[in-house]
């Protein structure tokens, strides 16, 4: 836990673009909220190497969102039910149901539509909300943070001296 | 643009594709064996286990070797053991993440083999319900004995009807002597009618003049009045007398009758009766056939799950809450409907105890309602150890799930038996020392409704009883007349629910029995009744004749009665002769 808050601030703290580490935990949430095994997955992946995405950040992410899946499994369960079963889409799924790649991606498992629905819908405002505080972090916090008594304390604990030691 | 792009990205991806191939050609097999291992548990509730898995891509296919599922119920046997098992896959449709197995051959299938260590597992309920011995009948005392019952104890036990009669008769006699002793108090008696013949006798002496005339006349008439008055009582008295003596008499008859009908009656109740012979093969063979009924309907019931389709509709599935993570895969109409698991053909061969035996088992799948084709089983064996040869042919059409139906039938034929107990009963020690056996079975499984047919045709039959273990009369008959038995057949016909159906047998072997013991029957009958009937007239024959003696009390009273009634004429005779 102190290791990946140390290093959350080293990504924070770091000269990548907050674009950049925005759009990763967002990736991340896709790619954690979503099974492992699903092919969007791999789509996710090249995108994620292909493209400038901070890994790091991509990576805590999945592991922080992939936490949460695990609680939020039956919040996409019932979301991915209520989508499949919706009969005006049910010509759209009968369709998808028989391209073998679409299949393949297992679009018909409601954990799967479930969370692929959630995490695409909360995609653009999760960006915009982390470009927003990383801004706001590195302009402000930073430097006020610095000047107070808890930072003087912070900075004397084990969780500075991993973010020391990982600075290194 | 290029600040955003990252080339060797692309690179990175593809080495971690590549990295994930390698993994799963590397570790497909170990994957796929624990896949089948976790399934098959999960699907029998005991351990399943294989010894190896082996993958090809081309053809699609594999090979699964030393497969051991564990029988739920007994930890430490298999229920069932394959030594090999290949298949051919049908590879396209994979990827729609279906099954389809073309072709699959199973070699070497074993029954109930030991395991070396326990296939139990721990969330697994312990399922020791025993209902083979749930469902067999149980070896009770079930032949007759004819033990004739001590007549003392039965006449000890019950009550004579004819006594409580002949009690409450006296009692009614005795009340009855007693009012009419007090009636006779309160009637005229010998010193009234003393009195009337004073009377009589002063008028007759009394003076003859005119004063004594008109005395007479005026005295005469009123006595006269009197004494018809007394005798008119007296008849009246002894009118009622008569009848009641002549219902007394009428009710002594009928209680004579009494013992008669209490020997009908206790011979009904404690008498020999060929009722509890009529279905000796049932007896004898019941508790055998029985248990293999039950394991077969349990095994059914074990396997039918498996290749059922589970009826539901959309709103159970919303009502069942998926393992957390797994989800629920909803289904939508394809262009060409697959099932997700089909096996089209499988080649079997089974070992069991007589020998091998091969055939063919087509379109095994939950989805029988997408292939439009039930299951067909087609097994066959020749030149077995102990069979000539045997034959099963069987369907299990879950087409329309609503309107299910499972049919077997098939043949054993030349099967030789050699010491077989038929029964071990302390009443009766009986055996097949050796026979050939033809069977025909045929059954039929519609929803949960069963009915089947068992013919055995028994010949070349030695059957052997030790007389020193049967105790009765009736065990040692039976077994006499069962030892000249050369050939017989059986019919086994089991009718109804599958939870609680019929089991019915009946054999030739019936008549054998009966007549064998019939002429027993009869002697014994007669000998109890005989005893039972002496008995019952020395009980009752000394209270019915008192009951008789009772009534002399009365005749006592009616002599008296008619005698003063008789005075009271006599008077009455002499009075007239002075008018």
């Amino acid at each position: 836990m102190i290791d990946m808050i140390a290093k959350l601030l080293k990504i924070l703290n770091s000269d990548a673009e907050p674009g950049q580490i925005s759009i990763a935990f967002c990736f991340a949430m896709i790619a954690g909220l979503t099974p492992l095994y699903s092919l969007h997955n791999l789509f996710v992946l090249l995108i994620v190497l292909l493209f400038r995405v901070n890994l790091s950040g991509f990576i805590l992410g999945w592991a922080i969102f992939s936490g949460c899946a695990y609680l939020l499994d039956p919040v996409f369960h019932r979301l991915g039910y209520a989508v499949l079963t919706m009969s005006s889409l049910e010509a759209l799924w009968t369709f998808f149901y028989n391209i073998v790649l679409l299949r393949l991606e297992n679009f018909n498992n409601t954990v799967v539509m479930g969370s692929f629905i959630i995490s695409i819908l909360l995609f653009l405002p999760l960006y915009f909300l982390l470009n927003f505080l990383i801004q706001k972090y590195r302009t402000h916090f930073i430097g006020w943070i610095q000047k107070t008594r808890i930072a003087q304390i912070i900075k004397a604990s084990k969780i500075y001296a991993a973010y020391q030691g990982l600075m290194e | 643009m290029k600040k955003w792009i990252r080339w060797q990205g692309i690179v990175a991806f593809l080495v971690i594709i590549v990295v994930l191939l390698g993994f799963f050609f590397l570790f497909a097999d170990t994957l796929v064996k624990k896949g089948i291992e976790a399934a098959g548990t999960k699907a029998v509730g005991a351990k399943v286990e294989l010894a190896d898995v082996t993958i090809s891509l081309s053809p699609a296919g594999g090979e699964i070797k030393g497969l051991q599922v564990t029988n739920p119920s007994k930890p430490m046997e298999n229920a069932v053991e394959v030594a090999s098992i290949r298949f051919l896959l049908d590879a396209p449709n994979l990827f729609q993440r279906k099954i389809v197995i073309k072709e699959m051959g199973a070699d070497g299938v074993l029954f109930n083999t030991q395991r070396k260590h326990s296939g139990a597992v721990k969330t697994q309920e312990k399922q020791s319900k025993k209902t083979e011995s749930q469902k067999a009948l149980k070896k009770e005392k079930w032949l007759p004995t004819f033990d004739i019952k001590d007549i003392q104890s039965i006449l000890q036990k019950e009550k004579l009807v004819t006594l409580e009669e002949v009690k409450k008769l006296e009692a009614e006699i005795n009340q009855g002597q007693k009012t009419f002793e007090k009636k006779l108090h309160s009637l005229p008696n010998r010193k009234t009618f003393e009195q009337y013949k004073v009377r009589v006798e002063k008028l007759q002496s009394g003076s003859k003049g005119i004063q004594g005339i008109i005395g007479k006349a005026r005295d005469i008439p009123k006595l006269k009045t009197d004494i018809e008055k007394d005798i008119n009582k007296i008849k009246n008295a002894e009118k009622d007398l008569n009848k009641t003596m002549v219902n007394l008499k009428k009710r002594i008859k009928n209680v004579s009758q009494g013992p008669s009908k209490d020997f009908h009656r206790l011979k009904k109740k404690y008498g020999i009766t060929s009722q509890g012979l009529g279905n000796m093969t049932g007896l004898i063979f019941g508790p055998e056939y029985s248990v293999w009924v039950t394991k077969g309907l349990y095994w059914y019931g074990k396997l039918r799950p498996i290749l059922e389709q589970s009826l539901g509709n959309e709103g159970d599935e919303e009502a069942k809450e998926p393992e957390r993570g797994k989800g629920m895969n909803i289904r939508f109409k394809e262009d060409i409907p697959v099932p997700d698991f089909l096996i089209k053909n499988a080649n079997i061969s089974l070992e069991i105890p007589a020998g091998e035996i091969a055939g063919e088992i087509k379109n095994i799948t939950k989805d029988q309602h997408i292939t439009g084709l039930p299951l067909t089983c087609e097994l066959s064996g020749k030149k077995l150890e102990k069979f000539e040869s045997i034959y099963i042919n069987g369907t299990f059409n879950h087409v329309v799930p609503s309107r299910t139906e499972e049919r077997i039938k098939g043949t054993i034929a030349g099967y030789r038996v050699q010491d077989m107990p038929l029964s071990d009963s302390e009443e009766l020690s009986l055996a097949l020392k050796k026979a050939r056996v033809d069977i025909n079975f045929q059954a039929s499984i519609k929803g949960n409704h069963l009915d089947s047919n068992m013919t055995f045709n028994l010949s070349s039959v030695s059957l052997s009883s030790d007389k020193t273990k049967n105790p009765n009369q009736v065990s040692k008959a039976i077994g006499s007349a069962l030892a000249n038995v050369s050939s017989f057949s059986v019919s086994a016909k089991i009718i109804g629910p599958l939870n609680n159906y019929d089991v019915k047998l009946t054999s030739d072997l019936d008549k054998v029995i009966n007549k064998a013991i019939y002429g027993l029957v009869r002697q014994l009958q007669a000998d109890f009744q005989k005893r039972l009937n002496k008995e019952i007239v020395a009980k009752t024959n000394g209270p019915l004749k008192s009951l008789t003696s009772d009534l002399g009390g009365y005749n006592q009273i009616k002599k008296e009665l008619n005698n003063r009634s008789n005075s009271g004429k006599n008077i009455l005779r002499d009075l007239k002769k002075l008018m």
